[in-house]
C-alpha cells in the first residue's frame, strides 16, 4: 500500500470527507478571549501616569511663566542712572526738603547683629 | 560672675543732655559686645587648658568660663533687642515679640548660676541653640521692619512735598508708589520663610535686596518730582 505522506497527521485534520464549516466572520462575543487582568492593570496605570505627566508639564510651564512675569517689573535698574538734575535750579522754598529726602537714604540704623558662638559648652 | 549678674539687672545710666535713646542703647550694646568677646576669649583659653590636662580644676575653670560667656551673651543680646525696640515705635507687634525674648533671656540668666557640671552646661547650651533660631528670626524681622518704616516716612514726605508744591500725584507717581510697596511686601515675605529646626536660615540679605530696589524707585520718584517743580517754576 502506498504510504500516504500525511499518514501521521491527526485524522480529523486529514479527513477528505470532513466538510469544514465556513469560518464565521462575526466574532462571537461569548467566545472572545477576555483581556488578561495583568495587562488591563498595566494599561490603566500607564494611562494614569501619562495623564499625570501631562498635568505636571502644563503646571511647570504655567509656573515658569508666572515666575518670569514676577521678575519682570518695569522699574529702573540699579545701573540705570536717574537723570542728573542741577539742584540749584530747584526753587529755594523746596531745596531744603529735597536735601533731607536725599539724605534719608543713608539713615538706615547702623546696628550690626550680634555674632554668637552657639558651640560654647557643647 | 556675680558682677555680670549685677550688670544684667542694673539699667544703663546715661548723663543728662545725652543723645537720643537709640544712640544710648546702641552704645550700651557695643560695650556689651566687647565684654562678650573678652569672656569668649577666656573660655577658649580655659577649654584649651582642659583639653590638654583634663584635670578636675581645669574642668571647673572651663565650666565657670562657659557660664560667664552665657551670661555675657544674654546681656549683649538683650541690649541689642532693647536698642532695636527703640526704632520700632510704629510696630507694636514687633516690639511685643522682641520683648518676649528679652524676658526669656532675663529668666535664663537666673538659671545659669546653678549650672555646675559639664552635662548641665551642655544641656543649657543645646536649649539656647534651638531658641536662638527664633531669636534671630525676630531680630532680623525687626531690623527689616524698622527700615521699611523709615522708607514709608520718606514716601510720605515726598507726597507732602508734591502737595506743597502744587504737583498732582499723577498715575505715573502712583505706579512707582505701587512698585515701592510691592518691594516692601516682598521684603516682609522674605522674613516669613520657614526656618529649619537645627539651623538659622538668614533671610536678611534677600530682604535687603528688595529694600534697595524700593530705594531705586524712590529716588526715581524724587527725580521726577524735582523735574516737574523746576519746569513749573520756569
Amino acid at each position: 500500500m502506498e504510504e500516504k505522506l500525511y499518514q501521521n497527521i491527526d485524522p480529523p485534520q486529514n479527513n477528505p470527507l470532513d466538510i469544514k464549516e465556513p469560518e464565521t466572520k462575526e466574532v462571537d462575543k461569548e467566545t472572545k478571549k477576555p483581556i488578561n487582568k495583568k495587562y488591563l492593570l498595566l494599561i490603566i496605570l500607564g494611562s494614569v501616569t501619562f495623564v499625570l505627566l501631562l498635568i505636571a508639564i502644563i503646571v511647570t510651564q504655567t509656573r515658569k511663566g508666572n515666575t518670569s512675569k514676577q521678575e519682570i517689573i518695569p522699574t529702573p535698574s540699579k545701573t540705570m542712572d536717574n537723570p542728573v538734575i542741577n539742584d540749584s535750579l530747584i526753587p529755594s522754598p523746596y531745596q531744603e526738603a529735597f536735601q533731607q529726602l536725599d539724605q534719608s537714604f543713608s539713615q538706615d540704623p547702623d546696628l550690626p547683629a550680634p555674632q554668637i558662638d552657639i558651640e560654647v559648652g557643647q | 560672675m556675680w558682677l555680670l549678674l549685677f550688670l544684667f539687672f542694673a539699667k544703663p545710666v546715661f548723663a543728662q543732655g545725652s543723645p537720643d535713646l537709640y544712640t544710648q542703647y546702641r552704645n550700651d550694646y557695643l560695650y556689651q559686645r566687647d565684654q562678650y568677646q573678652q569672656f569668649y576669649d577666656d573660655y577658649l583659653n580655659k577649654k584649651d587648658i582642659y583639653t590638654k590636662y583634663a584635670s578636675v580644676t581645669a574642668e571647673k575653670d572651663k565650666i565657670l568660663a562657659a557660664k560667664n560667656v552665657f551670661l555675657s551673651q544674654n546681656i549683649m543680646l538683650k541690649s541689642y533687642l532693647m536698642t532695636l525696640r527703640t526704632i520700632l515705635q510704629e510696630s507694636p507687634d514687633n516690639q511685643a515679640e522682641i520683648q518676649k525674648y528679652e524676658n526669656w533671656l532675663s529668666t535664663q540668666n537666673q538659671l545659669i548660676p546653678s549650672l555646675n557640671t559639664t552635662a548641665s552646661v551642655k544641656v543649657w547650651s543645646t536649649t539656647f541653640e534651638k531658641q536662638y533660631i527664633a531669636i534671630q528670626t525676630t531680630l532680623y524681622t525687626g531690623l527689616v521692619q524698622s527700615q521699611i518704616n523709615r522708607r514709608l516716612k520718606t514716601l510720605d514726605e515726598i507726597k507732602k512735598l508734591a502737595d506743597q508744591a502744587g504737583v498732582e500725584w499723577s498715575s505715573s507717581f502712583s505706579l512707582k508708589q505701587g512698585e515701592i510697596n510691592k518691594y516692601f511686601e516682598l521684603a516682609i515675605d522674605a522674613c516669613h520663610q520657614n526656618q529649619r529646626r537645627d539651623q538659622f536660615s538668614n533671610f536678611y540679605p534677600e530682604a535687603k535686596k528688595y529694600l534697595d530696589s524700593a530705594d531705586t524707585n524712590m529716588k526715581s520718584l524724587i527725580a521726577d518730582l524735582k523735574s516737574i517743580i523746576i519746569k513749573n517754576n520756569n
